[in-house]
């Protein structure tokens, strides 16, 4: 059987459904009856419009299978689409609408067939409708969430722009090559907010035609970035009253078709900060450093006439010591004695005003080395030990602080220590990647929670200094030094025993002069 | 150098600091004589014989504090070294100041020693001691 010629083809379709259309129309209008959607739409219509629809439907039927031109009834049925879409109207349910009228077409238009072959095109009008009405269906459903995916992404866009705390604006640059021909196409609430609302009057307009040159000498700069898509930031200042003057931080970056946007903020009070947080961390150093100078200046000038006391003293006793009573020869041992005890005091007092005053470079040493170097000036007193446990570090920061601070705390469990028998344990942990935490633990009397505190503060000593000597800076010295180097000490001791224990780096940038 | 006796100029403005210069002289039997100035200023009229006193004869020696009002150890050093008269003379710096930038600045001047006098009584006799044997043995200019 040969392909039918379209042209013929159409034309008797014609004829058919001219002969057959009032039964086809009553058909489909009873299958559409059944339809909800359908049947609501059909009943919104009134009899006029359902009529010229009719004519309009007939014209176009004409138009198309007799003289074969389709472009209005393809445009009509893009429309008729949309139009459902919009109604609410499944594709299924048109769709099943058609399959009605082809039915109803054949059976009047072929009454001859017989029933094999009205069952055979039955059977292939169900398969093949089935499947357009499923494939239809999904299609659309994917397009509509497709659609939908987009709007929620350029909604979230939108969001973004809109509660943005940073001004956002968008430029497009009218005539290429001319900074007046930017235009202000969108500016965001938040760049209203930041630089006045006469910013919104200007969307739409070019700045050669806004008031003011504020924007002027950033212009050029615009055109670079979008000649050569390379983002640009600048600061700028708004206003000459330095009470009243703002700045701001902007960056410009090129967008498609010479679009241009810039992102600005206020950075007024930041810089402000910046400027008072600056202004303060000066003062400090300034008056850390005036303390500093006043204590190494003050111990230094205290020394001298301590000096000339003890000298008087020590002439006194040398020229008249053999006649003197002996009480005042008593007296004046002691006044030696506590002339040597404020001696001791200022020198420690100067030791610990110059932490830090001089650092010496960072060299690779070990924990073994230093406690060694430390015991060799101060061996432990019959009955003691001094031991490294653990691991041994291998440090690379200035060695003479870390050195002071192991020889005050190892002095200091051996000073204190109430019995005559001892034994001081020293040993490091890792503290995170960069640190060591240092434990010296003695068994010593223990120091009570409430004074854990207290005993890093200057001058502070638990015990009668005619009982132990000492000035109580020790401890001072070395949280000072502790600190310094960016670690923490502190106390643990719970009854008997006390252990210092202080985090040092592993390795230390000396920097600055 | 036998037959030349070596002065002493002793520049400081602690009077005590005097007395125990003196006094570790006597137990030390030094009969060189003393002479005092108590700053700079004092000090260099001394050695140039202005202000109606008569120059300090050489061979001299001086010790020298660095705290004094005036005219300090640190300014008097320069000021000697630049007196073509004055600048080879021989001077200890002998100060209480353990300042790493007051001993460098001392050497750069080019003295011959910078004592730390922390001791007093007998460790102060016995460094008198020690510069009456470096007197004796060192030649002078």
């Amino acid at each position: 059987m040969a392909e039918p010629d379209e042209r013929v083809a159409l034309r008797d379709f014609w004829e058919v459904l001219e002969a057959t259309r009032a039964e086809v129309e009553a058909a489909v209008e009873a299958a559409a009856a059944k339809v909800p959607s359908m049947a609501a739409l059909m009943a919104s219509m009134s009899p006029e419009t359902r009529e010229a629809q009719r004519r309009l439907s007939l014209a176009q039927q004409r138009a198309v299978l007799l003289e074969g031109r389709w472009d209005e009834y393809l445009a009509d049925l893009r429309q008729q689409g949309a139009a459902y879409a919009q109604m609410g109207i499944e594709f299924r349910d048109w769709f099943g609408l058609l399959g009605t009228y082809r039915s109803n077409v054949r059976r009047h238009v072929l009454p001859d067939l017989d029933a094999r072959r009205v069952g055979i095109l039955w059977g292939m009008d169900r398969f093949t409708g089935v499947a357009m009405a499923e494939i239809g269906e999904s299609y659309i459903a994917m397009k509509e969430d497709i659609v939908r995916r987009a709007e929620a992404e350029v909604a979230r866009f939108v969001d973004l722009f809109q509660n943005a705390s940073m001004g956002m604006v968008i430029w497009h640059l009218d005539e290429p090559g001319d900074p007046g021909s930017f235009r202000l196409v969108t500016a965001n609430p938040a760049a209203a907010r930041v630089s006045g609302t006469e910013l919104l009057g200007a969307v739409g307009r070019q700045v050669r035609e806004l008031p003011g040159d504020s924007r002027a000498p950033y212009l050029d700069l615009w055109l670079a970035t979008l000649a050569d898509r390379a983002p640009r930031s600048w600061t700028a200042v708004q206003g000459d009253d330095p009470e009243t003057r703002r700045s701001f931080a902007a960056q410009c970056f090129a967008l498609r078709e010479d679009h241009l946007g810039v992102l600005f903020e206020d950075v007024t009070e930041r810089q402000r900060m910046a400027a008072r947080l600056d202004h303060h961390v000066r003062e400090l150093e300034r008056s850390n450093r005036e303390l500093d100078d006043f204590a190494y200046v003050t111990s230094h000038d205290l020394k001298s006439p301590l000096r000339d006391v003890r000298n008087l003293v020590s002439w006194i006793t040398e020229d008249v010591g053999a006649t003197l009573p002996p009480t005042s020869a008593q007296h004046l041992k002691l006044v030696n004695d506590r002339v040597q005890r404020m001696e001791q005091l200022l020198d420690d007092l100067l030791e610990y005003s110059r932490v830090g005053r001089t650092v010496d470079e960072s060299r690779p040493f070990t924990l073994r080395e230093v406690l060694d170097s430390v015991l060799a000036l101060q061996a432990p007193p019959e009955g003691f030990t001094v031991a490294l446990e653990g691991d041994d570090y291998t440090l690379c920061t200035p060695r003479m602080p870390f050195e002071k601070v192991l020889r005050n705390l190892i002095g200091n469990a051996l000073k204190h220590h109430d019995r005559a028998e001892g034994r001081v344990v020293v040993r490091a942990d890792a503290a995170g990647d960069d640190r060591i935490e240092v434990r010296v633990t003695d068994d010593g009397p223990g120091i009570r929670q409430e004074f854990h505190e207290r005993v890093f503060r200057v001058f502070q000593t638990l015990r009668p200094r005619d009982e132990v000597e000492g000035s109580g800076v020790g401890l001072a010295i070395v949280k000072k030094t502790v600190e310094l180097f960016g670690g923490r000490a502190r106390v643990e001791s719970e009854g008997r025993g006390t252990a210092v224990v202080f985090t040092w780096p592993l390795r230390w940038a000396v920097t600055g002069a | 150098m036998p037959g030349r006796t070596v002065h002493v100029l002793l520049v400081e403005d602690n009077v005590i600091e005097h007395e125990a210069v003196r006094r570790a002289f006597t137990r030390e039997r030094i009969g060189n004589p003393l002479a005092a100035a108590t700053d700079g200023i004092e000090a260099l009229a001394l050695l140039r014989g202005t202000g109606g006193v008569e120059a300090l004869p050489r061979p001299y020696l001086i010790l020298l504090d660095l705290n004094m009002p005036r005219m300090n150890g640190l300014e008097f050093l320069t000021e000697l070294r630049a007196d073509p008269d004055l600048k080879d003379s021989i001077v200890f710096v002998l100060t209480t100041s353990r300042s790493d930038e007051d001993r460098v600045a001392s050497y750069n001047l080019n003295v011959a020693g910078y004592i730390v006098k922390s001791d007093v009584g007998p460790g102060f006799v016995r460094l008198i001691g020690l510069l009456d044997h470096y007197w004796r043995v060192v030649e002078f200019p």
